[in-house]
């Protein structure tokens, strides 16, 4: 149903608040705008009617003018999307051609914001685009990121290597300047720096190293000092023409970049690297790394040199000292020979002068002697000898040298092997070690010497490496004087290095046995326990020659493993050792429960039952070896007891600490020492 | 068993012309569902209206002409209907108006139920007849689109002051 009608625009607007517009279709000015539509197109106050929509709207290159062109010439709507030029908002746009009652065309244009519709649609291709920009986003940071752990791994490898490498190595920069040239992937590397003044190739590496000579020398006018006061350019062009003239052929250096080096803080020297510097980061830190191996280098080297320097003073002082004191003799007692020279009557004691003369003059050859002993340079004249026999010859000198409140006790093992060693150095070595056992105890005590046949170890080399594994001769000098501290035990064999009061000793006695030990081809320990005493264990090589004595008695008697039974305690103060002998014993076979003390050990002998107990001698606490091991036969009748001692099995017993029929190993033992210990005392019964 | 698709009848999908005729018509069912008709026909609109202009451009060409008379319109109304398929015939030319009447749509079957459509063949119609003669009054009288059982178009280039009626465009010449 409809009736013509005659309404404005105005009145359907006013009621619909529609968003339209009447344009002129050529000028495109607007005739009419509803406030609606003056408000989306962001149009001046209703005043101003001279507008042109084309003002209002973006002309989308042309779009726009072709769309109104073509609404121009149709009744029914046409429709587009538009752009709002104030702020780019889009719009839609659908218009026709109207024709007033006078006859005059326009152009009828509805507006419409952005429909719900195609704002979804949009924020639905936004949210596409955008998520396929963080696809590409992620695909690259996780390119970038495993590309970043690949440097990681290159950069710590070489970091890695280059911390472990020994400065006092010769080629410790070149060693350095492989590794971080493979770290960072660069095809050729060189250090320059500079050695006694000279600017110089300190190391190269990669594919342009066998053009350069490592210490050839560069002309740089101004030297170091010039080059760091260049630009990084000028400097990387320094150098370059600096390394062309030394280099053996032509090359091509342009893509060098230059990295100071601080040494100590101090830019010291350059790394040059060929390639270019995207990688600069991971090449910092590796140019980091190498300057700190580098400051390493120059402490330990100052170090070395001051080490060196301090022996060296402490040696002169020492020599100093003792042949001040020989000469303060030799010259007072010559200058009173000279006052008594002339005169008859006092020959005898001209003659006591100059014997004292002689003494000094001796003295002063023993201490060279001591000297070179030590230096391992004295002339040494090695015979074949059975050190039984040289105790026993030595025996009355050894007794008058430790006093009457000593009670000294020399014991030669039977069948002892022969050893190749100079007499004279050995008895002056035993010498020095029991009068040194006479010196810890001022009170008296028990002194005891022995010889023994011993088997030296692989597994004992491996732990001390100027130990070859073999068969050796032993002799031991155990005392029951102050004994040692862990601190005196370590600097015991250096020279000057003495706990005895001024003039008491020179500190030379224990060094000139190790020198002497040390060049016999030998070996030597130091066991010490403070207030317990000390024994010093001299291994001298065993000499086949000529020797007829049966060596099949030091024979491995057992494999490196064993199928031993038996449920051991092991008790021992020392954890390393407790560890070691642990490991030996589950080696061998044998199920062990170990104890650090012999409180610890009393509790496990309560609730378990064992078949042996392996113990220490000296232990901490209130229960030693040997009341542990009453203990032990009180809880547990039938337990086989072997102790174990860093003394030898006659010192324990001379010294009183046992019982003289009780089972002892002596340490160190092999292997062998104890499987066949444990063997023998397993089969036989208890005492 | 193996199935030899060509053997069996009748041939089971779309050739090319079905196909392009079936895409038009669901892209024209959603958006007419999407925007309503109203809004749909305008996009048609705009979308004949183009058509129109390059279909023109190629008639004028070919008549060796760049302004068509009343025959060659009515004659080039046809033979583009024909060349789609549309199978358009004229019923009526005179100085005043040409009436064109179809026993098939161009796009078969598939305009039934999409009014929007028809908008195409006025705008096409319209533009070429408003470009070659000043003025058009396209009217769609009846129509498959809606349910017709033929389509009658009828283009008439006199210039009258009354507004056009519902199924009724107006065409003007472009005022380049």
């Amino acid at each position: 149903m409809t009736h013509p009608l005659s309404l404005s625009l105005p009145e359907v607007i006013a009621l619909t608040d529609e968003a339209v517009i009447v344009l002129d279709v050529q000028s495109h000015e607007l005739k009419f705008a509803s406030a609606r539509a003056r408000d989306m197109l962001d149009a001046p106050a209703e005043a101003d009617n001279t507008i042109r929509l084309t003002d209002l709207l973006d002309p989308d290159d042309g779009r726009l003018l072709r769309f109104l062109g073509d609404a121009a010439t149709v009744s029914s709507p046409l429709i587009a999307r538009v752009r709002r030029r104030s702020d780019g908002a889009v719009l839609t746009m659908k218009g026709h051609r109207v024709t007033s009652a006078e006859g005059d065309p326009s152009i009828l244009i509805a507006l419409k914001g952005n429909t719900e519709l195609s704002r979804r649609f949009r924020l639905l291709a936004e949210k596409i685009a955008a998520l396929d920009g963080e696809i590409v986003q992620r695909r690259a940071a996780q390119e970038q990121l495993s590309q970043n752990a690949a440097t990681l791994q290159r950069m710590l490898i070489a970091v890695r290597q280059m911390s472990e490498i020994d400065t006092k190595d010769a080629a410790h920069l070149q060693d350095a300047l492989d590794a971080l040239r493979i770290g960072c992937q660069r095809p050729s590397a060189f250090i320059i720096g500079v050695e006694a003044g000279r600017l110089i190739v300190m190391a190269t590496s990669g594919a342009l190293a066998p053009l350069f000579e490592t210490g050839s020398q560069l002309d740089v006018p101004g030297g170091l000092t010039h080059l760091l006061d260049l630009s990084e350019t000028d400097c990387a062009e320094a150098l370059r023409g600096a390394l062309l003239k030394v280099a053996r052929n032509t090359c091509d250096l342009t893509g060098l970049t230059v990295w100071p080096l601080h040494i100590l803080m101090l830019p010291k020297a350059f790394l040059l690297l060929e390639g270019g510097i995207e990688s600069g980061d991971e090449a910092s830190i590796l140019v980091e790394t190498l300057s700190s191996l580098m400051s390493r280098a120059s402490i330990e080297a100052d170090l070395r040199h001051s080490q060196k320097l301090q022996a060296i003073g402490e040696l002169t002082g020492g020599i100093a000292h003792d042949f001040n004191n020989i000469l303060a003799v030799v010259l007072g007692n010559a200058e009173l020979a000279l006052d008594h020279a002339t005169d008859p009557d006092t020959m005898p004691l001209l003659a006591e002068l100059i014997g004292d003369i002689r003494d000094a003059a001796l003295r002063g050859a023993t201490l060279t002697s001591r000297l070179l002993s030590f230096a391992r340079k004295q002339t040494l004249r090695p015979e074949i000898l059975s050190l039984n026999t040289v105790l026993r010859d030595l025996a009355p000198l050894l007794r008058r040298a430790t006093g009457a409140m000593i009670d000294t006790e020399i014991v030669g093992a039977g069948g002892l092997w022969k050893t190749r060693l100079d007499r004279g150095q050995f008895e002056t070595a035993l010498l020095n070690l029991t009068v040194n056992a006479r010196d810890a105890m001022p009170n008296g005590g028990r002194l005891t010497i022995e010889t023994a046949n011993t088997r030296l170890d692989a597994e004992y080399a491996a732990q001390h490496s100027e130990v070859r594994p073999g068969q050796y001769v032993m002799v031991a000098v155990s005392d029951t004087g102050t004994g040692m501290s862990l601190d005196v035990i370590r600097e015991a064999f250096t020279p000057f290095f003495t706990t005895k009061g001024v003039g008491q000793g020179s500190g030379l006695g224990l060094s000139m046995v190790f020198g002497f030990v040390k060049q016999s081809g030998g070996h030597v320990k130091i066991y010490s326990e403070l207030s317990h005493g000390t024994a010093v264990k001299m291994y001298f090589p065993r000499e086949l020659t000529n020797d007829n004595t049966e060596t099949d008695l030091m024979a491995p008697a057992f494999g490196h493993r064993s199928s031993a039974q038996g449920h051991i305690l092991l008790v021992e103060d020392d954890p390393a050792l407790l560890r070691q002998a642990e490991r030996t014993l589950r080696v061998l076979g044998y199920t062990v429960d170990t104890a650090l003390s012999g409180e610890e050990a009393v509790v496990l002998l309560r609730s378990t039952r064992f078949d042996i107990l392996l113990t220490d001698v000296v232990l901490p606490g209130g229960i030693n070896g040997a009341r542990l091991a009453a203990e032990a036969r009180s809880l547990s009748p039938g337990i086989k007891v072997l102790f174990m001692s860093g003394y030898t099995e006659n010192a324990i017993v001379h010294h009183g600490q046992l019982d003289p029929d009780v089972e002892l190993l002596s340490k160190p033992f092999t292997r062998d020492d104890l499987a066949r210990r444990l063997r023998v005392i397993a089969k036989a019964d208890q005492r | 068993m193996k199935l030899d698709l060509e053997k069996v009848e009748p041939i089971p999908g779309f050739d090319k012309d079905e196909f392009m005729r079936t895409l038009i018509r669901e892209l024209a069912g959603i958006l007419e569902d999407t925007v309503g008709v109203q809004e749909a026909s305008a996009y048609v609109n705009h979308v004949g209206l183009l058509i129109g202009r390059a279909l023109n451009r190629d008639y004028r060409a070919a008549c060796a002409t760049d302004r068509l008379d009343q025959e060659q319109i009515a004659s080039a109304l046809v033979h583009l209907k024909k060349r789609i398929d549309g199978g358009f015939s004229i019923e009526q030319v005179d100085d005043d108006m040409i009436i064109l009447v179809n026993s098939a749509c161009p796009f078969g079957d598939k305009v039934v139920g999409r009014p929007s459509l028809c908008r195409m063949t006025a705008n096409v119609f319209g533009h070429i007849a408003a470009e070659n003669m000043g003025y058009a009054r396209v009217g769609i009288k009846e129509a498959f689109a809606r349910g017709d059982t033929r389509c009658r178009v009828s283009v008439s280039f006199r210039h009258l002051q009354t507004e056009p009626a519902a199924d009724e465009t107006d065409f003007f010449g472009s005022l380049a």
